[in-house]
């Protein structure tokens, strides 16, 4: 985050003050005349009241009604972790993002506080990530940074302002790779979201730089119903990020995203999401990508913190030699359950995929890899490879391990591996013979552990990840 | 360490008294029919080892269970499962490994191979663990492939017609797990069915 501070500061000196039409000509934020809240609990009161302050169009008020039918008549998974606990009659469903009272500094945790110093947080995300402010103070490297992108015709936008301004993408593509009625939270998340990012990647457009949802943040994409939509088109490449090791201060308690990704023919599209809830969120967020001809998408998923996170990043592998990827990592602390993994859906002949799942739990945590791998009839040469490491710090802690391999063709060839595991009194012997403490010992150990998932990282988000697992690891052993 | 002919019925529960190694054995290939087996460890220090081997042909299918369930401390559990998938054949496994709190110092490992050599076959494995204890060592492997062309071009250039060649490395294949049985008459007696 460092660099990106500097960055900011250089550009600040070079860049003319944002011009006073800022706020209408790239409608980040939205007018103020008014603030909105929703009432408490759901209904189709409330889904209309949202849909009529967007000022949507006809055709989203009525996917979200429908929704929002298939939302109250499906039943509650029971399948992964308890989700019993859920009260959807206490929640807000639609804050208008200037409703958010903004919190004085002097409120923050002090917990929190200490956590950003440690990681390394600039000043003003410390301000944004606990409540303080509203909004991240990014908008000079962001304007800059949005030219760039838009010379090369790529567009990244809130996905509301993305609605209105291009509608003909949100008709062709909204709601068709994961449907309101795939799963309880895609219907709930399509009855009721709000903010998310919308990225289209032109046709042979290579983006050099990570695009991070991070330039952009603000309170809607910080939203509970986030619901984000991108389009790499043919023979791109694009690599998008999302989150932040730090923790996200939020009173929400239930978190549920939908994540929609068309990767076209020859192009190649990386997700990478680090994120961080407090303790009493839910995290339940549908992923999904479809991957035609020759194209590749690649998942990185770090799941920390939340009371519960079930989230399944998954491929449908479409077209002729597509290939998809996960790379996982969850750590579970006390409280927590990680119920993470990852889908693989061959429907094409060549098509490949591998899935890395490296889980961590301590402290009475509890980590599931829930996996899935599909090869329908007539997918030729199909190849599949699965790998789930857990390893469990301490015996109040547990971890499952729940794949699946449904194989319907004859020439396929899948491959899947687990371990569970603790960590070796003779390494860590070896290294305190060396003079490091218990504690350095062990955090060095998880660090190796996750290395082969965190080198694929951005730097900044590696080091803080880094940083991050030394500061849980205190205090984890003696 | 003993060996025992299982015959599995549809909820078969054994505890492992002694260090035992259980050959699976299934009446028949019929999707009606489900087969479970799970093996209690209640005593501390036991060892047991599944072994199963199936060869499917033409039509016939396997519903299959086994549950390793750990209860006391060092305790061991091998599961090896090996299958041969012909024409139309389907395989249904589900490999459980679960160890409970109590069962410290615990090491179990589930394998299962499957091949697949004929046309139109359907494959579905679920390897599961649930580990509750941290002091233990468990891990699964399971994988399904295609027989190996590159071996049968071998063995074709070496006058091997195609079904010899297959035989041949099919046999390779179970050959490994065969061995492993150590009552002879039960190792000839399961050769025997595979190749009925």
């Amino acid at each position: 985050m460092g660099k990106k501070q500097l960055e900011a500061k250089a550009k600040k000196k070079t860049v003319d003050p944002i011009s006073s039409d800022y706020k209408s000509k790239y409608g980040f934020s939205k007018p103020e005349n008014y603030v909105f809240k929703s009432k408490r609990g759901l209904s189709e009161e409330v889904v209309r009241e949202i849909s009529h302050m967007k000022d949507e169009p006809e055709w989203m008020l009525d996917l979200r009604l429908k929704a929002l039918e298939v939302f109250f008549r499906k039943p509650t998974p029971t399948w992964g972790g308890d989700l019993s606990h859920i009260n959807y009659d206490e929640i807000y469903y639609y804050l208008k993002p200037t409703a958010k009272a903004e919190r004085s500094w002097d409120d923050v945790p002090q917990e929190m506080k200490n956590t950003f110093d440690r990681l390394g947080v600039p000043e003003a995300e410390k301000k944004f990530l606990s409540g303080v402010k509203a909004q991240y103070d990014s908008e000079v490297i962001y304007d800059s940074l949005r030219e760039e992108l838009a010379e090369e015709g790529i567009i990244f936008l809130s996905t509301d302002d993305a609605l209105k301004k291009y509608p003909e993408f949100f008709r062709e593509y909204f709601g068709k790779i994961i449907p309101p009625n795939d799963n309880k939270f895609a219907a709930l998340n399509s009855a009721v979201w709000s903010g998310g990012s919308f990225v289209y990647i032109p046709k042979g457009v290579k983006v050099k730089r990570p695009l991070q949802a991070y330039f952009r943040i603000n309170a809607q994409n910080m939203g509970q119903f986030e619901r984000t939509l991108i389009i790499a088109d043919e023979g791109s490449y694009a690599h998008y990020v999302e989150g932040c090791t730090a923790p996200v201060y939020s009173t929400d308690s239930l978190h549920a995203a939908v994540v929609e990704v068309i990767v076209k023919p020859g192009a190649r599209f990386r997700y990478t999401t680090i994120q961080n809830w407090s303790g009493d969120v839910y995290n339940l967020v549908t992923k999904r990508a479809r991957v035609e001809k020759d194209a590749i998408m690649e998942w990185v998923d770090g799941n920390l913190g939340s009371k519960l996170t079930m989230k399944y990043p998954s491929c449908f592998l479409v077209g002729e030699r597509a290939h998809g990827e996960v790379l996982s990592i969850a750590y579970a602390n006390k409280n927590q359950h990680q119920d993470a993994g990852a889908k693989m859906i061959h429907t094409a002949s060549n098509t490949s995929s591998s899935i890395i799942s490296k889980s961590v739990s301590l402290h009475g945590g509890r980590t599931s890899y829930r996996g899935m791998v599909t090869v329908s009839p007539q997918a030729k040469h199909v190849k599949s490879r699965v790998e789930c490491d857990a390893l469990i710090l301490d015996s109040q802690s547990a971890s499952d391990t729940f794949p699946r391999m449904q194989i319907d063709e004859s020439s396929a060839n899948v491959e899947h591996e687990a371990t569970v595991s603790k960590i070796g009194e003779e390494k860590l012997f070896y290294l305190m013979s060396r003079g490091l403490t218990e504690t350095e010992a062990m955090s060095l150990m998880v660090s190796g552990f996750i290395e082969p998932i965190v080198k694929e990282l951005p730097l900044e988000y590696a080091v803080e990840l880094n940083r991050l697992i030394e500061m849980e690891m205190e205090g984890s052993v003696g | 360490m003993k060996t025992q002919l299982v015959s599995v019925q549809e909820n078969t529960v054994l505890k492992v008294v002694e260090d035992t190694q259980f050959v699976l054995g299934v009446a028949e290939f019929s999707p009606e029919k489900n087969y479970a087996l799970s093996l209690m460890f209640e005593k501390p220090g036991v060892e047991a080892e599944i072994v199963g081997i199936f060869r499917l042909s033409q039509g016939q299918a396997l519903n299959l269970a086994t549950s390793a369930v750990h209860k006391a401390p060092q305790t061991k559990c091998f599961t090896y499962v090996k299958g041969v998938l012909l024409d139309n054949a389907r395989s249904d496994y589900v490999g459980k490994i679960i160890i409970e709190k109590k069962a410290q110092q615990t090491s179990s490992y589930l394998e299962e191979n499957v091949i697949v050599v004929g046309e139109n076959t359907h494959n579905n494995s679920q390897p599961i663990l649930e580990i509750e204890a941290d002091d233990v060592k468990a891990s699964h492997g399971a994988t399904t492939g295609r027989i190996d062309d590159e071996q049968i071009y071998y063995l074709r250039t070496r006058g091997f017609s195609n079904q010899e060649a297959e035989n041949v490395i099919i046999e390779g294949f179970f050959n490994g797990l065969l061995n492993k049985i150590k009552d002879e008459k039960i190792r000839h007696k399961v050769a025997e069915k595979l190749y009925a």
